[in-house]
Parts: structure tokens; C-alpha cells; sequence
């Protein structure tokens, strides 16, 4: 289905040069309301907010996604990233508010976009994958599923929906399609029901699609499988990702670019190798200490014994500082870091970091 | 049939020989699965375990999902009952033991869970979390309104508290005011309560932070240490199983297909998946 006005189309819109990128997001600022009693009861840490206080989970995040690109976003638990992926769908709730920045989508100001073409745009240029297959509705079977979302941005007969959603299934490596075409949710296994979900974001080839920690749900090894499937996946298609992670592991394996968020600030970013190997903030530094040494332990033969940490918790919304966020638990701390929030510094093309040590 | 496995030659050859904490022979379980009306399909859960733990050791065993290692744990905590073989525990045979003898040695094999946010009552306080498995086993409950008593439960959950790294002051708080890490040492420090020998951690690092990962892992090293615990580990991820563990058994479709030193575990026959995706 065309839609009329702006290119929005399933067609390469026109007005887009190639030097475009596909998303930019500038100086994103998102609040939370003081009379919400609850927030963050999604994540593992629920807050109770003082009325006196407010929480602001996103402040000032600038960052742009090319055409194409699968760009990971690591973080801990409350630094923001499930925020940022609701803001960027328009899925924040209520209680919540952007009260900055602008987010620009194929173009378009996408914070700005009416009722009506948002609900053009969702699933069909911009998807989102729930790190919970709980979305799924327990009531209708898996091709009801995917032949809803076709259902919403074509007007098709009723064989080719079906082929379609057959199609999609067989892209997710699905074994024995036709049953699960006919299968209810509760009849799938975990692993299963993920690639649903997955096949769901996928079904109308969105140009960006948000996995919010597709695989948080899952064990392991099927965490794993799903992990090499989004890999394929993202090789085949033109689709650019957005992958939101708290652990190195899915990033090191799909992401071309890392963004490194801490209290809802990105810190550092850059290509895939400028982080993982001449990694600048002392934050991205201490996390990939504690990943590393189980990965290269058999290379250096390190027995039983304590492993690196990073001292105290993950920052605390609600009390916020004027200076880095980081401050308290940085090892390579000066007296500038608690007067005020260091500025981006571009260390080389690729690789951008938010520390006083490079200048800020 | 027992089986001479390469840990009772080196223990042979290291006299003198002593008893180990945990020995498990020819362990087997079968599930039935299917329900009444349907086909019944047997599924070996557990197949001839041949198994030693040495006293104030850690053993983990590694495995990829269905391969028995939670199984196998369930059974050492006495919450499931093996078809055949013996479990023996501190020279006790876990399953031929009377209902008193076995509540009387329970308190010393105790457990923690992967998901603490779903293993802690949530409208509980972390004191009344602490000091529940004191007041299941009778210990300083001999009356319930005893004062003498309530002060000894009260220091001792605040003493457990400053041991796993908690602020007696947080006593009163619940459990959804922890952060996850927090919440993991709240498990710990209930399963200390009772004093007991053997720990059997089923992924106790499992959906935690990385930074606070760590922390965990080092707080159960220091642990171990201090209070010469030991420890039966169940982990997926055989790179951190390096680092906390002494020994480390590979089990795939309910028997053990592997046993090495930590330091020599990258030797031992694993899955690829089984392994972390790293550097593609």
C-alpha cells in the first residue's frame, strides 16, 4: 500500500540521499513525572519516586543509525536503554515525557508525526522486537499473528497473506512450518516463540528495526541460535538494527558500530573494534575487564580466583550530581569530574567519548 | 559397576586418603513424560553418575540445557528421589534415610537459585527472609515471643547481612527495593542461615549486570574461604566456571562426558553453543 503524501512507501523514498542517515536522534532528554508512584517496574530495580524528585532516564543522547547498519547498544540495568527504545517507537508511557531533543526518521521529524501516519510507520518502516514473548496474544495462532501486521500495511488476497506469513516462517528456521503456521503461542517452546516475534518486526522488511534484549528471556544456547538467526537475518536483508544488550556477547557478534550508555547518557561510541580493542572511557574499560578474562582464560591458563568488578552499583536516577555519572566509581577520577558532565570529544572519525581524560 | 575415575586415582595416590563430602554412584532418574491420556515417552534424566566432591571444594558441572545438571542437583538436595545408586554425604546414604534423619541433615545441603527476584517472598523484609529457615528448623524459637531469642535471631540475620556485604540497616526492607546484586546476596545470606557444608548454586550469576557480576562471584570465593563451605555449581558458560571452580564435569544427556581441573576444563568436550559468541 502506498500511502499518500511524503514517500513513506515500502519503494526506497527519493527524498533520501545516500550521505543521509537513516535515524538521528539529537540531544534526546526524556522525564519521568513526579506523580507517577511507580516506574522501572519492567526492569529489575523498581523505584518509588520522591515526589520532590524528578527522574530523567534519557539526558541529551545524540546518535545517528545509517541505512543498513546494526548498531548495539550496551548497558547496565537503569541506564536508559529500554527508555530510548520506547521513545524511538512512541511507545513511552503516560507518566513519561520528551521534553527535549528531536528524532528524525527517514527525514522526517518523527516526534511530530501525527496518529495517522504513525500508525503507517510503526511496523512497516520502524519495528520493534520485545525482549518478552509474552506480547504474543495466547488466543490467536502464529499465522493470525503475522498475517495481522501484513493485514495492516497491505491490501492482499487471503492466499497471499498466508504465503507470506509461511515464507516469513520459513526465514526464521522454523522445522516443520505448516504446524506452526496452525500452532497456538503456548504450544511453542521459548526459542520458538521468539523467532514469532522476530518474523513480526520483520514481516513488512521495516527499514530500522529495535530488538530490546531479543534474547533476555531465553537460555543460553537458544540465546545463541537466535543470536546467529539475527545474523543471517541482517546479512540478507537491507534492514538496519537497532540491538539493545546488557551483555558484550550479542553486540561482539552483530553489532557494526557499539554506543556504551551509562545513567542514561551515551558515553562512548564507536566501531565494533574501536570498542572492544582501544576502548577510551573508563567505564567501558572496567565492563569489558570483567567480560575479557573469562574469554581469554584458556589462553593464559588462569585457575580458581577472584575476577575484576566495578566497584559500587549502577548509578541511582533519582539522585543525580552535576558531574559525570561515573565519577564515583571511576578509578582515574580529578577534581574537574564533579563540576559538570564532560562534552563529546571525536577521538578519530569513528569513535566518540564523553571523559575529562581526552579533553571534555 | 563402579567406576575408578581419574580424581580417586590422584586421592589414592595423595594419602592420606580421606572420606569426600559428596560421593555419587550410579545415579539414575527417568521422567515419564506424557500425560495420562497420551503415550508415554521415558526420558533418562540421569544415567549411571559417577561423582566426588571433597569437602571445602568447588565442582561444577557444565552443561547445555536438558543435559541433566539441575537434575542431578535436585537430587543432591534431596527435592527429588533417583530411581537407583546411592548419594552419600558426609558418610550418610541420602536415600535410605527415615523422614527425621533426613530433616535433621537437610539444613546442611541448602540451595540458590538463579532468578532471586522469583526465589524471595516479596512481602517479606529481608530480617523475616533471613530468619526464616531459623524459625522452620526451631533454631532460637523455643518460645515465639521470647525476648532472649528474638535479640539472638536479630544479630545473627544482622551479623549474616555484613558477611554477604548487606547494611544491617537495609533489614527492613523489601526485596523489590534491592537491585538485583543485592538481591542475590539476600539469597546467600538465607542460605547461610543454617550453617551448611554443601551449596548447590544453580547459575547464581545468571541475568545479573556484568559489573555486579563479579562482585557476586568474588563474594562467594570469600565465602568459601572463610567458612570452608562447598560448592556443587550448575552453569552453562564454561569460560566463568574457570574462575570459580576447582573441578569442572561435563555432563550431556544425563552422564558425565567429562572431568578435568579448571585449569585444564578447555580440554574437556564441549558444545560450541555452550561456549560464549565472542570475537565472530
Amino acid at each position: 500500500m502506498e500511502p499518500s503524501g511524503v514517500a513513506v512507501g515500502k519503494s526506497e523514498a527519493p527524498a533520501n540521499t545516500p550521505s543521509q542517515p537513516l535515524l538521528e536522534v539529537r540531544n534526546l532528554s526524556v522525564r519521568i513525572f513526579p506523580d507517577a508512584t511507580r516506574v522501572n517496574e519492567a526492569h529489575s530495580v523498581a523505584t518509588y519516586i520522591d515526589k520532590s524528585h524528578e527522574i530523567r532516564p534519557l539526558k541529551g543522547v545524540s546518535f545517528q543509525v545509517q541505512r543498513g547498519e546494526a548498531v548495539g547498544l550496551l548497558g547496565e540495568s537503569g541506564a536508559g536503554k529500554s527508555t530510548l527504545a520506547n521513545a524511538l517507537m512512541r511507545l513511552l508511557p503516560s507518566s513519561s515525557q520528551v521534553v527535549e531533543g528531536s528524532v528524525e526518521f527517514e527525514g522526517r521529524p518523527f516526534l511530530s508525526v501525527d496518529e495517522h501516519e504513525l500508525r503507517k510507520m510503526r511496523g512497516s518502516r520502524i519495528a520493534l522486537i520485545h525482549q518478552d514473548s509474552a506480547v504474543l496474544n495466547p488466543v490467536l495462532r502464529v499465522g493470525n499473528h503475522l498475517e495481522e501486521v501484513l493485514r495492516a500495511h497491505y491490501s492482499w488476497s487471503r492466499r497471499r497473506y498466508r504465503e507470506k506469513a509461511i515464507a516469513l516462517l520459513k526465514d526464521m528456521e522454523l522445522p516443520d512450518v505448516e504446524r506452526i503456521y496452525a500452532a497456538h503461542p503456548h504450544q511453542l517452546s521459548g526459542g520458538q516463540r521468539q523467532r514469532i516475534v522476530i518474523a513480526q518486526a520483520l514481516a513488512c522488511e521495516p527499514a530500522l528495526v529495535i530488538a530490546d534484549e531479543p534474547t533476555a528471556s531465553l537460555d543460553p544456547e537458544t540465546s545463541a541460535e537466535i543470536i546467529e538467526l539475527l545474523g543471517r537475518l541482517k546479512r540478507r536483508s537491507q534492514t538496519a538494527f537497532l540491538l539493545i544488550s546488557h551483555d558484550l556477547a550479542p553486540l561482539t557478534r552483530l553489532a557494526d558500530r557499539i554506543m556504551v550508555m551509562y545513567a542514561g547518557r551515551i558515553v562512548e561510541q564507536g566501531r565494533r573494534d574501536d570498542i572492544l580493542r582501544q576502548a577510551l572511557h573508563p567505564y567501558t574499560r572496567a565492563l569489558l575487564a570483567c567480560a575479557l578474562p573469562q574469554q581469554t582464560a584458556h589462553d593464559t591458563g588462569v585457575g580458581k580466583g577472584p575476577i575484576p568488578t566495578i566497584a559500587g552499583n549502577p548509578p541511582d536516577l533519582m539522585h543525580t550530581t552535576p558531574g559525570c555519572d561515573f565519577e564515583g566509581r571511576c578509578p582515574d577520577r580529578m577534581a574537574i569530574c564533579s563540576t559538570r558532565f564532560p562534552a563529546e570529544i571525536q577521538q578519530s572519525p569513528t569513535h566518540n567519548v564523553r571523559c575529562f581524560k581526552y579533553g571534555g | 559397576m563402579y567406576v575408578v575415575s581419574n580424581m580417586e586415582v590422584e586421592s589414592l595416590l595423595t594419602a592420606p586418603r580421606s572420606e569426600p563430602l559428596l560421593r555419587i554412584e550410579a545415579l539414575t532418574k527417568t521422567y515419564s513424560q506424557g500425560r495420562w491420556w497420551e503415550k508415554q515417552f521415558a526420558s533418562e534424566a540421569l544415567d549411571g553418575i559417577n561423582l566426588t566432591l571433597e569437602a571445602g571444594k568447588t565442582l561444577a558441572l557444565v552443561g547445555k540445557s536438558g543435559s541433566g545438571k539441575t537434575t542431578l542437583a535436585m537430587c543432591v538436595a534431596m527435592l527429588e528421589k533417583p530411581d537407583s545408586g546411592k548419594i552419600w554425604f558426609d558418610g550418610c546414604d541420602l536415600l535410605s534415610l527415615s523422614k527425621s534423619e533426613r530433616a535433621t541433615l537437610r539444613p546442611r545441603i541448602q540451595l540458590v537459585f538463579q532468578d532471586s527476584a522469583a526465589a524471595l517472598p516479596a512481602r517479606f523484609s529481608a530480617s523475616q527472609i533471613i530468619e526464616e529457615p531459623l524459625l522452620i528448623q526451631d533454631r532460637y524459637f523455643a518460645s515465639a515471643h521470647n525476648k532472649v531469642d528474638k535479640k539472638a535471631r536479630a544479630e545473627l540475620v544482622a551479623d549474616l547481612m555484613v558477611k554477604v556485604g548487606l547494611p544491617p540497616g537495609w533489614a527492613n526492607r523489601r526485596p523489590d527495593q534491592f537491585s538485583g546484586g543485592e538481591r542475590q546476596r539476600l539469597a546467600i545470606a538465607r542460605s547461610l542461615a543454617l550453617q551448611p557444608t554443601l551449596l548447590v548454586l544453580d547459575e547464581p550469576f545468571i541475568g545479573l549486570d556484568l559489573s555486579v557480576r563479579g562482585q557476586i562471584v568474588n563474594l562467594l570465593l570469600a565465602l568459601q574461604a572463610d567458612l570452608s563451605l562447598t560448592y556443587l555449581y550448575i552453569s552453562h558458560d564454561l569460560d566463568l566456571v574457570r574462575h570459580f571452580s576447582d573441578r569442572v564435569a561435563v555432563m550431556d544427556q544425563g552422564r558425565i562426558v567429562g572431568q578435568a581441573s579448571a585449569t585444564d576444563s578447555f580440554r574437556l568436550p564441549m558444545q560450541e553453543t555452550a561456549r560464549s559468541p565472542w570475537f565472530s
